[in-house]
């Protein structure tokens, strides 16, 4: 009987653990020194890089990170694949049907059917920031035409190769799907005909796939965050001069407000900087002035997109007027407001309802702003002349009772 | 408690160094779903520590809260349950430090409501509902 008994325990099937996401990430994360986040849209690799001295981190590890987020179904993959003898395959005496070649200028062609109208505009950007180390290679589908005529149609790269050919270039490099070494087979398991016809279809049905793909469909846009951090990271100095501020107030660029004195917008925080005084530029004085009066008064948290925005505009607008609001009035506003509303979240909520209250029962007198910077900014100053306030600020552009 | 809801801690009634922190708008199904784990007569399921405030804030506490004890949450998401490694004094020091250095707008509930359970949970609404 313990010998039957022992048989039936072998035999049953243990059920693995269901794959949990953010147990998975956390163990993963545990095995390294330095934490960093890790979720669907971003992995924090300059975190990541800590522990790799701030230095370039393996892909591979990079890898495994991806394939932790992504889950079970993405675990398990092999090396076995080299695509460098020709990714599509070709056969046995014929070029591969695809390759890396220089092309002569009157050779190259844009057929309209699988690329975007072309904008000077763009092409003038290119042409100002041109630099020969940055020329990403355009992808090119060769095709023979009905008249027997080669031609090179461009499917990605358009731009640039007209900048190319401003800066005088007489042959231009080019990653070439060959249309010429498709078989008829596969032509026609893609479900176009046997004729030459059917096979430029077909090759135009490659690149606008393609173009779509790879321009639209699958584009990531980087985001203000990774361009501030390259930026930073490459020494832009106005970029440097921002975050230079951030840090003097403990604060850092971050994707998410996740961890106390994240900044997390980017493009308003870069408004606030530009923001001119009554002498000019300010250089990032009013926006170093309003992330202070955050973090010298509510210690920790996230910055608060409306609270500072609001109060560099109030510096800015003090200067331009011919004046500048005392040191100490930061410190008595912020007691205030902490006092009537709390945390930093807070006051900016509390501001915006009591702005719109006012709006809904028709208490408010003045321009009504079409932004929440201008919406804070002035609940800001009537809260603070209501509340007995006595350093002279601008006057508001509408007032309520806050 | 309209509008109003708790953020709590309590300790591992098993014994272990754990703590748990949760929020609620409504303690008396909270305190039903965790007194369905065990009998009253082992342990009447209580808070040990609670403050009190507008939802929203409550909310943003629990978040910098979860913030700051990210990496000592051992077992989270869908099918765990999410304990601290911390014990809970450890766990009220450091909210109170939260609280103080984000300014959040919350009342620390006085001990003479503590530990709650649902036999004094009466009181304490009735005392936030009458102060409020």
């Amino acid at each position: 009987m313990a010998t039957m008994s022992l048989v039936a325990k072998q035999a049953r099937n243990r059920k693995s653990q269901p794959y949990n996401k953010k147990q998975a990430i956390i163990q993963f994360v545990k095995s390294f020194k330095h934490d960093f986040d890790m979720k669907d849209d971003s992995i924090d690799l300059r975190e990541m890089s800590k522990n790799f001295n701030d230095g370039p981190i393996p892909c591979e590890d990079i890898h495994k990170a991806i394939v932790t987020v992504l889950g079970p179904n993405f675990h398990n993959i092999i090396f076995g694949y080299d695509p460098s003898g020709g990714f599509l395959g070709y056969a046995p005496g014929q070029r591969p049907k695809e390759y890396f070649d220089y092309i002569e200028w009157h050779d190259l062609w844009l057929w309209t059917i699988f690329q975007r109208d072309v904008a000077p505009n763009h092409v003038e950007k290119i042409y100002y920031d041109f630099d020969e180390s940055s020329v990403i290679v355009p992808c090119i589908i060769k095709i023979t035409l009905l008249s027997g005529k080669t031609i090179y149609c461009i499917w990605d790269g358009h731009h640039t190769v007209q900048v190319c050919r401003l800066k005088g270039y007489t042959k231009f490099p080019a990653w070439i799907i060959d249309l010429d070494q498709f078989t008829t087979a596969e032509i026609e398991a893609a479900g176009f005909g046997d004729t030459d016809e059917e096979r430029i279809k077909f090759g135009c049905f490659i690149a606008g796939k393609n173009s779509r793909r790879i321009n639209g469909l699958m584009k990531r846009v980087m985001s203000p965050y990774d361009d501030f951090m390259i930026g930073l990271d490459t020494r832009d100095p106005k970029f440097v001069a921002m975050n230079n501020i951030l840090v003097s107030n403990r604060c850092m660029p971050k994707r998410h407000a996740s961890c106390d004195g994240a900044w997390t917008q980017i493009k308003s925080g870069i408004e606030c900087y530009d923001l001119e005084g009554g002498a000019g530029p300010s250089n990032g004085a009013f926006w170093s002035r309003a992330v202070a009066f955050q973090r010298n008064h509510w210690k920790e948290g996230h910055l608060v997109l409306e609270l500072y925005r609001p109060m560099a505009y109030l510096y800015a607008w003090a200067s331009v007027q011919g004046f500048n609001i005392p040191a100490s009035f930061d410190t008595e506003l912020a007691k205030m407001l902490s006092k009537a509303y709390g945390d930093a979240e807070e006051v900016q909520e509390r501001l915006k309802e009591s702005y719109w209250s006012a709006v809904n029962s028709l208490t408010i007198a003045g321009e009504q702003p079409q932004h929440d910077k201008f919406r804070v900014l002035n609940a800001i100053i009537n809260f603070y002349k209501q509340s007995g306030g006595k350093v002279m600020l601008p006057a508001p552009t509408c007032q309520w009772k806050v | 408690m309209k509008g109003q809801k708790l953020l709590y801690i309590f300790k591992d009634p098993m014994g272990s160094i754990d703590s748990k922190v949760g929020i609620t708008g409504n303690p008396a199904v909270r305190f039903g779903v965790y007194q369905n784990s065990y009998s009253r007569k082992s342990h009447v399921a209580c808070f040990d520590v609670v403050y009190i405030g507008p939802a929203r804030v409550i909310s943003r506490l629990e978040q910098a809260v979860k913030q700051q004890f990210n990496w000592d949450i051992d077992l989270s998401g869908a099918g765990h349950s999410e304990w601290i490694s911390q014990t809970y004094t450890a766990l009220e020091t450091a909210i109170d430090s939260i609280i103080e250095a984000w300014k959040f707008k919350v009342t620390k509930v006085p001990k003479r409501f503590l530990p709650l359970t649902t036999d004094n949970l009466k009181d304490l609404v009735e005392h936030y509902t009458v102060s409020k």
